[in-house]
């Protein structure tokens, strides 16, 4: 009740959402990383490896910690345009509590204007923003655990596994990958201190993507395995309905950012109380009203931005400019905007 | 009287094409350098605001000791309002600045020092203003529903003396904008209109016409004052001060975009169906510019440049005053008018324009 109060009138006396918004710009003439409403995070290490760009980040002290297979929203100013990505956190809990670091490994993606970016231009010492932590895929059984992992998947579950400083219960990773397998020294090492750990490293440069199949053939309890996947969306869709009809306890989480060629796309229009999935030709703006969703607009032509709104993440087709959008969360205005690949949309 | 009722020139179809081309090619050629200097801009900008709005209030405290505090505190937080609703609001409310995602600096998020309602501001501003400038009948910016200002409209018996109601509604000029959606959808008064759209319903547009007023009144009336408590009135009156010369100064600048003498209308029936091109063709048409230092510039929101405004009115505006450059070369290539003159001199014909429409004919 107080706290609503003190919202409403900092609100009506500041004309701003928070007191720290309304300060921000004058905090930033002494301490020019400070931002409102984000952890800033100094860049204490970057290495590029096997396809990665591995940072080390300090995040400053609003950062409370984070539980392993979580992830992070990550922020850069890119000429001057903030630009973020959501990326899970492969570092041990351990590394956090004595160092208070947090290392993120980015997979360089062909197109990727924040990956790149990042191999470019980031410089030791700069600071990037951060939200706090968040994510259900954290481990939580102490029953003999299966993980699959494959491409940049394998980053959560990294942190998982570096945490564990005893080793109670059977797990088995299985990392698919192609070509080079970016922390497999690591999971090597976990091995040979860890007897219960069994690593098998699948790279599909010779042997086939994973099947279900293949995944029992490592576990010799089958029947009282949990599993955990991460990875490209095929791949949760393909194994994750498959293991549950076993009948077995399976957590995932996907990592988006497909492309695929299909023509249409699939669009899901994500409101506050439920989500709506549709896919078809046309602008975003016809699409959302085809599925009678009936969103704000005003001229239908790109000049009012009353469509205006935000793209959670996918790439959308600008038909003014015939500019791409960039592949995470920004404002987009529906009326004028196509989707290149399956979009999601907050309206 | 001099006469300065025009008819609106046509524009070929051809010209029209080629006039789109050029104008989109110039817009792409801007939006490539958009950038860290932009963000750099803004961020100055929202310094200066908030340090004029704070040191404008604090210095009211010094009435205290002698009321001629009051003179520069007054002028400081004017300046702050002037800023915060011109360079600032006007401009990211547009959206000039969505491209930086800035976190609360964006055209969803941004709320103003002003009694008008960000959200419905943006529907009649930025939606019926922009896409429709100058249609009459269309564009409700067009003289307010007050004032006779070509003779599109019936002359009135309340025409004659609309140099007073101008000089009302420039004095009252926050609250003729943020009651200016409630007028249109008859609200309070009138008969419904049966070709409007709107998606917002009379009710909403009642608790965000009520509510952003109320915070506004408790802010500068209330709030404030009693913080201060023993120079209390110093401060109301201070206040009040501020909002009059603030309301002044946008009023008189925002006159001066569309109603100078030679600032043309247009029919709905023309605007069926038209080009980009066309579109292009009646903001340039429909907008006028005036020329100044640069202080001047960013005090009116860059709206000195309202003609680049409505040409392109996602770009920041800032950048207007390069652009100009080009487009008068554009409109002076295709023998399209572009209306521009000194402040003073635009004004002037903006009196004119109120007097002239006062009489009949």
């Amino acid at each position: 009740m107080k706290s609503v109060l003190t919202r409403h009138i900092t609100e009506s006396m500041l004309v701003q959402s928070s007191v720290r918004s309304y300060f921000e710009p004058l905090v930033r003439l002494l301490v020019p990383h400070y931002r409102a409403g984000a952890i800033a995070a100094k860049v204490l290490k970057i290495k590029k490896q096997a396809g990665y760009v591995w940072l080390t980040l300090k995040p400053s002290s609003g950062f409370n910690g984070f539980l392993p297979g979580q992830h992070i929203d990550l922020s850069c100013e890119i000429n001057g345009s903030r630009v973020q990505r959501t990326f899970s956190i492969c570092s041990s809990l351990q590394e956090f509590q004595q160092n208070g670091t947090i290392d993120l490994a980015i997979k360089l993606v062909a197109n990727g204007q924040l990956s790149r970016w990042l191999e470019r231009s980031v410089l030791l010492g700069s600071w990037l923003y951060m939200s706090k932590a968040q994510g259900e895929f954290v481990l939580k059984q102490q029953k003999p655990l299966c993980l699959i992992a494959a491409g940049s998947g394998i980053t959560p579950i990294r942190a998982m596994l570096l945490s564990i400083s005893r080793m109670t219960q059977p797990i088995t990773l299985i990392y698919s990958y192609r070509g080079d397998g970016v922390f497999n020294d690591d999971f090597r090492a976990l091995a040979a201190e860890f007897p219960l750990f069994n690593f098998i490293a699948h790279d599909t440069e010779n042997s086939p993507r994973l099947s279900v199949d293949s995944i029992m053939q490592h576990i010799s309890d089958p029947a009282a395995t949990d599993f955990y996947l991460c990875g490209p969306t095929p791949m949760i869709q393909q194994l994750k309905p498959a293991l549950q009809q076993l009948g077995h306890r399976v957590s995932s989480e996907s990592f988006g950012g497909v492309s695929s060629d299909a023509l249409v796309q699939a669009v899901t229009f994500h409101r506050e109380s439920a989500q709506q999935q549709v896919s078809g030709q046309g602008t975003l703006l016809q699409l959302a009203e085809q599925a009678g969703l009936n969103p704000r607009y005003g001229c239908r032509r790109g000049i009012c931005q009353q469509c205006q709104c935000q793209k959670l993440q996918g790439q959308v087709k600008n038909l003014l400019t015939g500019e791409l959008s960039g592949a995470g969360a920004e404002p987009i205005q529906l009326c004028i905007s196509e989707a290149v690949t399956s979009v999601d949309i907050r309206l | 009287m001099k006469t300065i009722t025009t008819t609106t020139p046509l524009l070929p179809e051809a010209t029209a094409q080629q006039l789109a081309a050029e104008l989109t090619e110039l817009a792409q050629q801007e939006r490539t350098t958009l950038g860290v200097a932009d963000a750099n801009y803004l961020l100055k900008l929202v310094q200066w605001q908030r340090i004029f709005a704070i040191t404008g209030r604090v210095l009211m405290l010094g009435c205290f000791w002698s009321a001629w505090f009051l003179l520069p505190a007054v002028l400081l937080l004017a300046l702050a309002k002037i800023i915060d609703n011109m360079e600032i609001g006007h401009n990211v409310l547009h959206g000039q600045y969505d491209f930086l995602q800035h976190r609360y600096l964006n055209s969803k998020h941004f709320e103003w020092d002003i009694a008008c309602d960000a959200k419905s501001w943006q529907r009649t501003h930025n939606f019926e203003h922009h896409t429709f400038t100058n249609i009459i009948g269309k564009d409700r910016d067009f003289g307010y529903g007050l004032l006779r200002l070509s003779n599109d409209f019936r002359w009135r018996l309340r025409n004659l003396w609309q140099v007073f109601t101008y000089f009302m509604l420039s004095t009252l000029f926050q609250w003729g904008v943020s009651y200016h959606e409630l007028a249109a959808q008859r609200v309070f008064f009138g008969k419904k209109k049966a070709d409007r759209h709107t998606q917002v319903s009379d009710h909403e547009l009642k608790r965000a016409f009520f509510g952003k007023g109320f915070k506004q009144l408790a802010k500068d009336y209330v709030f404030f004052p009693l913080l201060c408590w023993p120079v209390f009135g110093w401060v109301l009156l201070g206040n009040f001060l501020a909002n009059l010369i603030r309301n002044w100064w946008t009023a008189t600048v925002i006159f001066c975009g569309h109603f100078t003498e030679q600032v043309y209308t247009f029919k709905e029936e023309d605007c069926h169906n038209e080009s980009r091109g066309q579109w292009f063709y009646r903001q340039m048409l429909g907008s006028s510019n005036f020329t100044g230092p640069r202080w001047l510039h960013i005090l009116t929101g860059h709206l000195s440049c309202q003609i680049e405004h409505h040409l392109f009115p996602d770009l920041p505006a800032w950048r207007y005053p390069a652009l100009a450059k080009k487009v008068q070369q554009i409109a002076k290539r295709h023998g399209i008018p572009y209306n521009t003159g000194s402040f003073a001199g635009q004004y002037l014909t903006v009196l004119r324009r109120i007097l002239r429409y006062s009489l009949p004919g």
